[in-house]
């Protein structure tokens, strides 16, 4: 009997250990999970955590104290600037590793390590886009470089120093969830990082759409649909600044009319994983003749996806050569976008194409072949190893051309002919040292210095915004873009020999710039640089409304101050609606509509053209003209069951105000001929009975149909580390341009008086911990539009009240 | 777990008080540390990690079904752990 009880109690101990100890039946194991010694319970930061500490740690040259202030920024005061980017690492990873780790791992294509074999598609894209190929140059070109290798060894050294001070108890909450442990980290990591950041501001490409679009449609209307430059363009320079001549002609290769402009095969290329294409930001920068204190003031809000750890970490670096201030990636050191004593310096996405694809003909199945000017040239093969958790490692091999590598091929996600392959040219793969770049802007003391910093930088093309203390403002659009023929680049091209490569690239004499213009201000908002008198061939994805909005205020704005500039920031005027509204009111058919149709049509009509919170008007409006822009186009694009990309709505909306018989407003599916009139009615009509819905839902309201939501990385698996029901206003083409969960990733004002003041905030927190009260404290702040005072910190403050605990830092030989 | 193994084992008394006493005593102190520990966290964490686990933003239900775990795994090793030791006796 005794066995018995004895055989019961161990299969019960058994069964315990299996239930909580193991992911087998559980999707996390309770018992270590739940541990009080080493689960989540030791995540639970006391509101009260002293962070004050002293540490003895080696790679040091000399001691560094670093000063917290309440909002958890820390003031790094070093002598060497080396030692400030080991600490700079050090905290970085103390605050945000996870997050650190995670986009270090996508961007490498190792996501399968610890998620499985859901993500192998997202590993296999990421391998042969070439990331870890593009990041190896990035590396090699860093540390050939003294100042940018002493910078990421100190760096890595910081990071790796208090990884090693984890023990499993005080790992990240989601190391614990998803079951794996901190690797060390290596300047190759950093490089990485850089690649990713470029996937998502350069790495948007429509060249298979386009290529199928303009097979579908012919020439004329692809025209219509894809135009290169909008009406209502404002530039980010001036129309009408001079451009020189280019050195040549760039002319097509001969042939290119058959085989570019007219070819007569299909493609067939699912794009699984593409950058969002409303990444992008806003900046200005005003000069002292137009503002009260007489001193230039800058403005930055770059636009990303919103995500809890946030993208940015806020950080001040104190060094005998440099005093910097602004945000910082966690995985890159020095500070990003920002200041220092002398200037301010900031982003936007220049949104130029930098990414062809070019037709590669193997000679057999083995792919090591390709025909290349008249021979076989070998290619050569990677073999990428994907490791998936819990299954056999995956193996992937990639042919590299003289283009690059050849991303999609049969044995990647087509249903095309088996020997067509298409190449990928991306600027991203050049080797380079970008880092250099905000190494020297973290020091720049001038106009000068800043053009040289900037010299460094090739790709992702910023719009690079500059203000100094002694007066001047400029622009320049930076980066090494392509020399192309009109029309090189939007379509597939033909890879058999050198005719279509790239002929070189735009000298940077000639990028776009603009230092001092007589209009007092430089700004941009992801537009095309320039109007069509620049001599160049520039593809891109250019957004319109925002530079709109933004010119036309500060045309008409004298005596600014940073208060102005904040509310700028945070305009909700609908630029865009001002222009459509009118329109609709003229075409739609009063007489058809029913009582209800009505209510939203003068909801639509009475709206005061601001995207604001409480706002009907908006969400009637956007329901509408996207009714409207269904009804006339997607008849046409559905005629092939490939992807096309959707012209953008400044398309719809100047080919209306041209031309009420614009071609594509008939449904080519029905037998009756509509007309303007017909659509915009029948717009209404369908969305009238959504947005009937949504007001049964209580979502009509704008901010509560928008449901601005900060999501964790791991987005639906761990909705409870979200801040979802953010009740702010704004929108895409919007100056605040707040969508769901995309928008202002940093706020930032800052006028170059001595002192400086400066106003920032972010959607976030600094501690990447969501059992922190610094994990999303900011975010009410910005929903609200208001900003933090930056505390710019120097020796003589070292009692100020701002400063909360203290860590020094001291080098052990 | 092993604590209790080796409770249950080396203490001699009933196979059900083995458990018993180990359980409640395990659930007694993990229930309160994660209490204490949530309290000074103003349960920050705990109501988020309540939904994760329990599907309820109900961070005592959380620090709850801490101390459960955590005694009945070490109550049932000290069960276990009894019995083994049972086994030897004559």
């Amino acid at each position: 009997m005794k066995y018995v009880v004895f055989t019961i109690g161990l299969l019960l101990n058994a069964a315990l250990v299996y239930v909580l100890g193991t992911r087998e039946v559980l999707p996390i194991p309770l018992g270590e999970f739940l541990s009080v010694q080493e689960g989540i319970w030791q995540n639970a930061e006391s509101v009260d955590h002293d962070f004050s500490e002293n540490l003895n740690l080696k790679d040091l040259n000399g001691k560094v104290d670093v000063y917290l202030d309440e909002r958890l920024v820390p003031h790094i005061f070093a002598e060497d600037e080396n030692d400030a980017y080991f600490v700079q690492g050090f905290l970085h990873a103390k605050f945000r590793l996870w997050q650190m780790e995670f986009q270090t791992f996508a961007a490498a294509g190792r996501l399968s390590e610890f998620v499985g074999d859901k993500a192998i598609q997202f590993d296999r894209n990421q391998r042969r886009m070439g990331m870890v190929f593009a990041a190896e140059n990035a590396l090699s070109a860093m540390e050939r470089d003294d100042s940018t290798k002493a910078a990421l060894d100190a760096y890595t050294n910081g990071i790796n120093a208090y990884i090693s001070t984890l023990n499993k108890a005080e790992l990240p909450i989601e190391y614990k969830l998803l079951g794996y442990m901190p690797e060390k980290w290596s300047n190759f990591k950093s490089a990485l990082f850089t690649k990713q950041m470029t996937y998502t501001l350069a790495g948007y490409d429509k060249d298979f759409e386009y290529t199928h679009a303009l097979k579908l449609l012919g020439e004329d209307n692809f025209q219509l649909l894809y135009p290169e430059i909008a009406d209502s363009l404002y530039p980010v320079i001036a129309k009408g600044t001079p451009y020189s001549e280019p050195l040549a002609e760039i002319l097509p290769p001969p042939g290119a009319d058959s085989v570019y402009f007219n070819r007569k095969d299909t493609i067939h290329i699912a794009q699984d994983f593409k950058p969002n294409p409303s990444n992008g930001s806003n900046n200005w920068a005003v000069s002292g003749s137009r503002t009260q204190s007489g001193k230039p003031i800058l403005s930055n809000d770059p636009h990303l996806s919103l995500s809890l750890p946030s993208i940015w970490f806020e950080i001040q670096l104190h060094t005998k050569a440099f005093n910097s201030y602004g945000v910082s990636f966690p995985g890159l050191p020095g500070v990003v976008i920002g200041f220092n004593d002398s200037i301010a310096f900031g982003f936007t996405n220049a949104g130029r194409d930098v990414k062809d694809y070019y037709e590669i003909k193997f000679k057999d199945q083995s792919k090591s072949s390709y025909w290349f000017n008249d021979e076989w040239k070998k290619a050569e093969q990677r073999i990428e190893t994907i490791k998936v958790k819990g299954a056999k490692d995956v193996l992937d091999t990639v042919s590299y051309t003289l283009f690059g590598p050849v991303m999609y091929d049969n044995s990647f996600k087509t249903e095309l002919t088996t020997d067509k392959a298409y190449a990928l040219r991306w600027v991203a793969h050049d080797t380079s040292n970008i880092l250099k770049m905000w190494l020297l802007l973290n020091r720049a003391k001038n106009y000068v210095d800043y053009h040289h910093a900037i010299r460094h930088f090739n790709v992702p093309g910023q719009n690079m915004i500059f203000a100094s203390h002694n007066g001047d403002i400029a622009l320049w659009q930076q980066a090494t873009f392509p020399l192309r023929w009109k029309g090189q680049g939007l379509f597939v091209m033909p890879g058999y020999d050198s005719s279509y490569m790239w002929k070189g690239f735009i000298p940077m004499e000639e990028n776009p710039h603009s230092l001092n213009p007589a209009s007092g201000y430089v700004s941009s908002a992801n537009q095309r640089p320039a109007d069509s008198t620049y001599p160049y061939f520039i593809p891109g994805s250019y957004e319109v409304y925002r530079a709109i909005t933004i010119n036309k205020k500060l045309d008409g704005m004298y005596n600014i101050t940073p208060n102005d500039m904040k509310a700028l920031q945070n305009d909700n005027y609908n630029v865009f609606a001002e222009l459509a509204r009118p329109l609709l009111s003229k075409y739609v058919q009063r007489d058809q509509l029913n009582a209800n149709e009505s209510k939203y049509l003068q909801m639509v009509e009475s709206w005061n053209l601001h995207n604001d919170p409480n706002e009907k008007g908006v969400t009637s409006f956007h329901a509408w003209w996207d009714s409207l822009y269904n009804n006339i186009f997607m008849d046409d694009l559905h005629q092939s069951t490939h992807s096309l990309v959707r012209p953008e709505k400044f398309v719809l909306l100047e080919a209306l105000a041209r031309d009420t018989a614009f071609r594509f407003i008939d449904d080519r599916n029905t037998s009756q001929q509509e007309d303007i009139a017909m659509q915009v009615t029948s717009a209404l009509k369908k969305a009238t009975s959504y947005l009937t819905e949504l007001e049964k839902e209580d979502k009509l309201e704008w901010a509560k149909f928008k449901n601005t939501t900060v999501y964790h990385l791991l987005k639906t698996s761990t909705l409870p580390f979200a801040r979802s029901g953010i009740m702010n206003g704004g929108g895409n083409g919007i100056v605040n341009a707040t969508q769901h969960d995309h928008g202002p990733s940093w706020r930032m004002v800052i006028e170059m008086t001595h002192p400086i003041h400066a106003y920032a905030v972010y959607p976030g927190g600094q501690s990447g911990n969501p059992g922190s009260k610094f994990y999303d404290n900011f975010i009410d702040t910005w929903a609200k539009g208001e900003y933090f005072n930056l505390f710019y910190m120097h020796t003589e403050d070292t009692n100020a009240d701002q400063v909360k605990w203290k860590m020094s830092f001291n080098p052990v030989l | 777990m092993i604590v209790g193994l080796c409770i249950g084992f080396f203490i001699p008394q009933k196979r059900i008080m083995g458990f018993l006493s180990v359980f409640i005593g395990v659930a007694f102190f993990w229930g309160c540390f994660a209490f204490f520990i949530s309290s000074a966290n103003d349960h920050i964490l705990a109501k988020r990690v309540a939904v994760l686990v329990i599907k309820k933003s109900d961070p005592m239900l959380l620090v709850l079904t801490t101390a459960m775990i955590g005694g009945i795994s070490a109550g049932v090793a000290a069960f276990t752990g009894r019995s083994l030791a049972i086994l030897f006796k004559k």
